[in-house]
């Protein structure tokens, strides 16, 4: 009895520490990480060779919105010369510093330095992957552009994989990773396991960014491009791609072309039911169906106030739209809000040269 | 003899007489070269600067002894100017009388004009383009040689100059003179490795400057020819070359961009004093030759071949009149335009000074430009001076001037491939400005004290923006108004064996934008221009005594904002830096050491935010002159 109630009073104070660890865990888990746990994260360039680029922290509830955020984590550390993009995995944010070569990993939670990709090759978006990180980087203006794969662990580049001029935006689909070449008209696409380019795709002048839609099909933006004496060839379009396929003849090819009949910013997103793509173009944001077959005849949105739009960004929970005004670089941005059917909600200021979005899920 | 030394002495002093100028006319020997640029400025502020007698750029030396703003990229980096509260491109920077401002880019680097290959450096504040043309619109920087003397004999200056962080320079210079030729030549080499140490708050720790080495070089040659009595020729040559590695951010570790610069510069000058006037000719050829490397190096070239003709006529003791015209011709190439550019600027121009009253100065100058078929704005100048104390001891002189200046827009505001705007008009500037200057000597006790006030309106100021096709392209799209006070006081007293002399320099500018991104854009209106001070001072003190000299001066320079919206800005800084030096003389020669410590307070600062500047440093001098007379 004596042993029987001594296993019991092992077992339960196993069991006591097993349950208060996972109390523990389950508090920390559920309790404020830090200050920019939720929200939305503007991307603010900054001035060329200024190295003043930062980001700023809208928060969604109380809207008030936070200027250089990482500077005020950092002890007033810059955070570069041109912040090119952010990208969020679980609690780590990935910042792109295009100028200054080199990758900021911050604890987005608290948006503490973490630690610093140093000597990197004009990068500019970053996505992970199976644990790993991949990043396109221009490389240098005259070489071709390539992705580099990046060993979270030992936060160092393992691998490149060439692609094509101006490797720009990436992203993961069924598997297999997709490079818009900005300075080419194609998209590469990386068999991440055998690490090369197993097909090239041709899509349109200066391809950006992509978009995935409810049918699982996927999207790039081509903001079209400049003649000799340039001036914009007006070739801008939306290209639909479909997914790998076990046929290889068929499959990562050009489904359909959508005809803009003007450049556009190379960067759209798509609401929440995948059904509507949006992008713009000065001062006009523009929507197509996914349904559609020839480009817009109007704007959705046109703010006189605006000098030129730079970046958007929607909210993948809220469907909010996030539109960035650059105002010529020449003082702080302007980001302005508005809902899917193009109605005003807000603006408000953010740093220099906003050129994109980061959204907290 | 006198004579010389008054019409030399002539181009030195701002406040120049009538009479003086009404003289050179009469003169049997030809002393005129640099005067014509200067003498019909009544009204205007005019500074000289001392060169010739160390190696250095025109950027530090105005850095130094000035409260202009220049924006450096870093030490020994490009550097651009402001003056009062204007842009880089609204100064004029001449030479021998020619505007060289880079034909395509439309502004000078500052830190590519070698002090030492100059004889003469003097500075005019505020509007000026019916004397100077295109740019002068902030003020003017006259860059030349100084008269040739004659029988001169052999001389010779050897400087050579050692400092902190890999800084070598040296200079040689020699010249001759007998009764109808001079030979000047002049050589000069500065290199820094510009390996600093600093610590900026933007990178969080201390770390040493990379990527940022300089080396420049070149070299002068003159020679002036009395062909006769009244009739002088000189040429003068001028070869600079400069490589320098672009100082990166202070974020940025890595850099691989650099900048190569080769320009020569051929001036040919003809004076003739003939019984009709003055007639004045001078022929410059610029070339100036650029690659810029990041990954791939880009080259930009660009010819100019300027003639320059004046005459000077003289009606009575009263009236004296000047007319003239000049024709340039300019070709450049550069990946950035479609094709070789060429371009072609023709001015005309007259100018009359009338004395009313021995007391009173009235001065009327007009110009007008053309460039490529088109015309600039035309641009009178009404300057006045009225001496209201005029004793040898004691001058009070109250000075006014009203003036309208242009900028012609540049090659790459015509031709740059990606903003090709033919529209594109000229800059268009307005400014009205007073001062006094008091002037008095007492015994021992020397002093001038000049304050001045401007206003200026600046309109069509082109701009480079980007627009709905993510393509940069000009527009006269920016005005400003701009409002300012300028003190300088100066005082020398000699007691026993010591002089002590002291200098105050204040400027006080408003620079103020007028116009938004768009019409309802207001985040931009009435915000000061960024890198524009609102407030910059000098304070310098030195004590010569026998042969020693000491020398102390404080640069402070105020809040800057860098974006026109005014939200973020650089702090404050002072600068303040020493010297001592002695001198060594013997009959033919003499030797001065001089010991400089510069930034002694080791303050952190930047002129251009994110690029880092170096804090206390050393610099040893030597300067060795032979003179055979």
């Amino acid at each position: 009895m004596k042993v029987m109630k001594k296993i019991g009073f092992v077992i339960r104070l196993v069991l006591g520490v097993i349950l208060l660890t996972t109390v523990a865990c389950e508090d920390n888990d559920s309790g404020p990480k830090g200050e920019y746990e939720k929200g939305v994260f503007v991307v603010n360039e900054g001035n060329f060779l200024d190295a003043d680029g930062t980001v700023s922290h809208v928060n969604t509830t109380s809207g008030i919105v936070t200027q250089d955020i990482f500077g005020l984590s950092n002890d007033e550390r810059a955070l570069g010369d041109v912040v090119q993009s952010m990208t969020i995995d679980k609690d780590l944010g990935f910042i792109v510093v295009n100028n200054s070569n080199k990758m900021e990993v911050v604890n987005v939670n608290t948006f503490e330095s973490v630690y610093t990709l140093s000597d990197l090759a004009m990068p500019r978006y970053f996505i992970t992957y199976k644990g790993k990180g991949y990043l396109t980087e221009w490389v240098s203006y005259v070489d071709p552009g390539h992705v580099a794969i990046i060993d979270l662990e030992s936060q160092e580049v393992i691998e490149t994989i060439t692609t094509d001029d101006g490797a720009e935006n990436i992203i993961e689909h069924e598997g297999e990773l997709y490079v818009s070449n900005s300075s080419s008209n194609t998209v590469s696409v990386i068999d991440p396991e055998e690490e090369e380019v197993i097909k090239t795709i041709e899509v349109g002048n200066g391809p950006g960014a992509f978009v995935v839609d409810a049918e699982n099909q996927l999207w790039v933006i081509c903001g079209g491009g400049m003649d000799e004496e340039w001036n914009p060839l007006n070739d801008g379009k939306l290209v639909r791609l479909n997914p790998a396929e076990s046929d290889d003849a068929v499959s990562n090819s050009v489904t359909k072309t959508i005809e803009l009949n003007m450049n556009v910013m190379a960067k759209a997103v798509i609401n929440k039911a995948g059904n509507q793509i949006f992008f713009a173009k000065g001062k006009s944001v523009y929507t197509l169906s996914t349904t559609a077959t020839e480009g817009p005849s109007a704007a959705l949105i046109t703010e006189a106030a605006v000098t030129s739009f730079y970046g958007i960004g929607i909210d993948p929970e809220t469907d909010m739209l996030y539109l960035a005004d650059s105002k010529a670089f020449v003082g702080n941005g302007e980001v302005y809000r508005y809902n899917t059917s193009g109605t005003a909600v807000d603006h408000f200021s953010a740093g220099r040269g906003p050129n994109g979005f980061a959204f907290r899920k | 003899m006198a004579r010389i030394v008054f019409l030399t002495g002539l181009c030195l002093l701002y406040a120049t007489t009538f009479a003086q100028v009404a003289d050179t006319t009469y003169l049997d020997e030809v002393r005129v070269y640099g005067i014509p640029f200067t003498s019909f400025s009544t009204g205007s502020k005019i500074e000289q600067i001392k060169t010739g007698e160390s190696v250095e750029t025109l950027s530090d030396k105005l850095i130094d002894e000035t409260s202009l703003y220049l924006k450096t990229y870093g030490n020994s980096q490009l550097s651009s100017i402001t003056m009062r509260g204007t842009t880089a491109s609204q100064t004029a920077v001449l030479w021998n009388g020619i505007n060289i401002n880079s034909p395509t880019l439309g502004q000078t680097d500052f830190s590519l004009i070698p002090l030492f290959l100059m004889d003469e450096i003097s500075i005019r504040y505020g509007t000026a383009s019916a004397l100077y043309g295109t740019d002068a619109i902030g003020g003017s920087i006259m860059l030349g040689q100084s008269p040739a003397r004659f029988n001169t004999g052999v001389n010779a200056t050897l400087f050579q100059e050692a400092g902190s962080f890999g800084k070598w320079n040296m200079g040689v210079k020699t010249t001759y003179g007998n009764n109808r030729w001079e030979f000047r030549t002049k050589l000069y080499r500065a290199s820094i490795e510009n390996n600093f140490p600093y610590t900026s708050k933007a990178v969080g720790y201390s770390k040493e400057q990379n990527h940022a080495a300089v080396l420049n070089y070149g070299f002068n040659q003159q020679v002036h020819f009395k062909i006769s009595q009244t009739q002088q020729i000189s040429l003068d040559g001028m070869y600079t070359y400069n490589f320098r590695e672009i100082q990166p951010a202070v974020t940025n570790d890595q850099g691989n961009e650099t900048l190569r610069d080769k320009d020569l510069r051929l001036g040919l000058k003809y004076q003739n004093n003939s019984r009709l006037g003055i007639v004045s000719i001078t022929t410059a050829y610029a070339n100036s030759d650029q690659d810029y490397y990041d990954d791939a190096t880009s080259n930009t070239t660009s010819q100019q071949l300027t003639t320059l003709a004046t005459m000077d006529v003289s009606v009575g003791q009263r009236t004296a009149f000047r007319y003239g015209g000049s024709f340039s011709h300019f070709a450049a190439s550069s990946e950035n335009f479609a094709n070789d550019v060429t371009d072609n600027r023709g001015d005309v121009f007259a100018s009359v000074k009338q004395m009313i009253h021995t007391n009173w100065i009235i001065n009327l100058n007009v110009r007008q430009s053309f460039y490529n078929g088109e015309h600039a704005p035309f641009a009178p100048t009404l300057g006045t001076e009225v001496y209201v104390v005029n004793t040898a001891s004691n001058k009070l002189t109250v000075r006014g001037q009203a003036a309208r200046g242009f900028r012609v827009p540049t090659l790459n505001d015509r031709y740059w491939l990606t903003g090709y705007v033919p529209s594109v008009k000229p800059e268009d500037a307005i400014t009205v400005e007073g001062g006094v200057q008091w002037f008095r000597s007492k015994g021992t006790w020397q002093h001038t004290v000049d304050l001045g006030m401007y206003r200026t309106w600046a309109d069509q100021m082109i701009v480079w923006r980007m627009n709905d096709d993510d393509v940069w392209v000009p527009s006269n799209l920016q005005k400003v108004n701009i409002h300012g006070i300028e003190l300088n006081a100066k005082a020398t007293l000699a007691a026993s064996a010591y002089v002590f002399k002291g200098n105050v320099i204040y400027s006080y500018t408003r620079s103020i934008n007028q116009k938004g991104l768009n019409e309802l854009d207001q985040s931009i209106v009435d915000k000061q221009l960024a890198y524009v001070p609102v407030h910059s001072g000098r304070v310098s003190f030195s004590v010569i005594r026998d042969l020693w000299r000491f020398d102390s001066r404080l640069n402070i320079t105020g809040l800057r904002y860098t974006q026109l919206d005014n939200q973020e800005s650089l702090d404050p800084y002072g600068l303040l830096d020493a010297s001592i030096g002695k001198t060594i003389q013997s009959r033919k020669f003499s030797i001065s050491i001089n010991a400089e410590v510069n930034n002694i307070l080791d303050a952190y600062y930047e002129n251009l935010k994110n690029r880092a500047m170096p804090g206390r440093n050393y610099s040893l001098s030597l300067l060795l002159n032979f003179n055979d007379q």
